[in-house]
């Protein structure tokens, strides 16, 4: 009799994420037109810490350069990977399709409306609250007809998921053609993009980034109960309408706000949460807590290979997940296959 | 105790049972046969709440109106066709069924583990703890799906066709597992099973329905005869009485031409 089960998360799983963010994070604070070496932007993090007194060595310039450029940016993108990989993780789990991303009840269409109105209207600094309620009407829009549609079954959740963002994405196609004159703006956002002000866009998202992940890793053994099918898991006790409704709202609104600062950055919500299932199991105990760290740094590396890899000129971020995401994510399926 | 009070069920438009009244004392073994589509499975499904009655209600210990966790610890239901979820362990899997028993938010404790190491030594499912649940055998995965209800820990169990997809070699394994959880355990048992020998051999009480009405209600000699198979299975068949076997059902080959 070896250990019981496979469901809890092994500490030395739980252990390779958080280094994986804390290294990716120096990593990126450290690399830029101006070098600061990984050692002392350690040390000035260190020192930034109460009660903690070390000499970073880094002077004032560069200081500055670490602290309003480099790590909102480093932080906007743990906390959009975060959300948008834990995310995905919670939709596979609540429609029971691996195919599940978190785009999948018409968050990017809403959110990509929103966007595009606030553009063609010119009023850019509203862009992110505008995103956010775009993608999240479309969610809640599609919640309630897909209720009517299929009654106790996902799939008439999906099929309203569908219809609403063919008409949301109509109706952007539609606006854009109207102004032509703003088509690249629009385009540049869609493609997705971590830029920073200060530490502006990550206090704007922080407070719903961490409501969703809390409540979806709240959630985790429930999403292991609804891995039977629905009635399996309501003769099993689960309130199948609640958790689904609790999840799909927790995960929207981590979407929406990371899609309102960043843009639609596709693949993390797939990517991701396979590959920690493929590689650790697929129980959700362990595939949404390390979806969180992994999504996180994930993240954090592909925006440090868009900004370096054609330095001065900075690559789309979502260009980046894809183009580097898919050939890895291939390779990972293939070794795994061997495995078993 | 459970007990169906006059329960209507209507599904799509169609009526499935009617007015269907049926006790289950504490320790019985209750056999449900009846041809496909009488309504076997949506009375066990109304036990659980998965079918909302149009009339009439089911009660459990007394209660009608249970919450969906104070229902699954006292009813566990064995479904006919289970999900067998892929990259799941044996072990995990058996957890699952102590779901009504885990805090909401919560993982399980050291009684949940116990719990579900004597589900597996119930159904000498030990050795495969480890398996995931998508690659067993059938008849290991039905002691699986078995060992998870019983984890469930609840007094009455719900079998819904259990060998439907076992060679008789298990199905008398599987049978005989559960009239021993029976007896261990005090358990109340409810199973609809097609086998109507097997049924005859195990349950001390049958139950048959057709058409979503009970139409017959008593011991395997009471409740199989030709004629009841004849009417309501559409079936020829002999029913023989043997000194071991007890009630044996024989199907006979319809010729044309020779009046069954």
């Amino acid at each position: 009799m070896s250990q019981a089960g496979t469901a809890r998360l092994p500490g030395g799983w739980l252990l390779a994420g958080v280094v994986s963010v804390i290294g990716m994070s120096l990593l990126a604070a450290a690399t830029g037109p101006a070098g600061l070496p990984p050692g002392r932007v350690l040390r000035a993090l260190l020192d930034a810490l109460p009660a903690v007194s070390v000499d970073s060595g880094l002077g004032e310039r560069e200081l500055a350069i670490l602290w309003e450029v480099r790590l909102p940016r480093v932080v906007l993108g743990l906390l959009v990977g975060s959300s948008l990989a834990t995310a995905g993780a919670a939709y596979q789990g609540v429609f029971r399709n691996p195919l599940a991303d978190p785009y999948l009840l018409g968050v990017a269409a809403g959110a990509g409306l929103g966007a595009t109105f606030a553009i063609v209207a010119g009023h850019r600094p509203i862009l992110p609250l505008a995103a956010f309620v775009g993608g999240a009407v479309a969610v809640i829009l599609t919640y309630l007809l897909g209720r009517g549609l299929g009654d106790r079954t996902v799939t008439g959740l999906i099929l309203a998921g569908v219809a609403v963002a063919s008409f949301f994405a109509a109706w952007q196609t539609y606006l854009q053609q109207r102004h032509d004159d703003t088509l690249r703006e629009v385009y540049a956002w869609i493609l997705g993009r971590l830029s920073t002000s200060g530490w502006r866009e990550v206090l704007l998202v922080a407070p719903y980034v961490a409501v969703s992940i809390v409540t979806i890793v709240l959630h985790r053994r429930l999403l292991d109960v609804l891995s039977v099918g629905d009635s399996e898991a309501a003769g099993l006790g689960l309130s199948v309408g609640r958790v689904r409704l609790a999840v799909v709202a927790a995960a929207t609104l981590g979407t929406a706000s990371a899609v309102a600062v960043s843009g639609l950055i596709g693949f993390v919500g797939i990517i991701v949460p396979h590959t920690v299932r493929l590689a650790a199991g697929a129980s959700y105990r362990r595939v949404v807590p390390l979806s969180v760290l992994f999504g996180g740094s994930f993240l954090v590396a592909a925006d440090l290979a868009a900004r370096s890899l054609l330095a001065p000129a900075e690559l789309p971020i979502g260009v980046v997940t894809a183009f580097l995401g898919a050939p890895f994510f291939l390779a990972v399926l293939r070794t795994s296959r061997r495995v078993r | 105790m459970i007990c169906w009070r006059n329960v209507t069920v209507h599904l799509g438009g169609l009526r499935i049972l009617e007015g269907v009244d049926l006790d289950v004392a504490t320790g019985e073994w209750v056999g449900l046969i009846g041809p496909n589509g009488a309504g076997k499975t949506t009375l066990l499904r109304a036990a659980i709440g998965a079918v909302r009655p149009t009339a009439g209600s089911v009660l459990i210990d007394g209660e009608s109106h249970l919450g969906s966790l104070e229902r699954a610890r006292r009813v566990a239901w064995v479904p006919q066709r289970p999900f067998a979820p892929p990259g799941v362990t044996v072990f995990d899997y058996v957890m699952l069924g102590r779901n009504p028993h885990i805090p909401y938010f919560g993982t399980e404790r050291p009684r949940d583990v116990t719990a579900v190491w004597a589900a597996l030594s119930a159904l000498e499912l030990e050795a495969l703890a480890d398996r995931d649940v998508a690659v067993l055998s059938g008849g290991e995965f039905q002691r699986a799906v078995l060992a998870r209800a019983v984890a469930q820990d609840a007094p009455i169990l719900l079998l819904d066709e259990p060998t439907s997809s076992l060679d008789v070699g298990h199905q008398q394994q599987v049978l005989g597992l559960v009239d021993r959880l029976r007896s261990e355990r005090a358990l109340t048992v409810v199973s609809a099973l097609h086998d109507l020998t097997l049924a005859a051999q195990f349950c001390p009480r049958l139950v048959m329905l057709a058409a979503g009405r009970v139409v017959a209600d008593g011991s395997a000699k009471d409740v199989l005869t030709e004629q009841r198979l004849a009417i309501h299975y559409g079936a020829t068949v002999r029913v023989r009485e043997d000194p071991e076997a007890g009630v044996v059902v024989v199907p006979v080959r319809s010729r044309p031409g020779t009046s069954g």
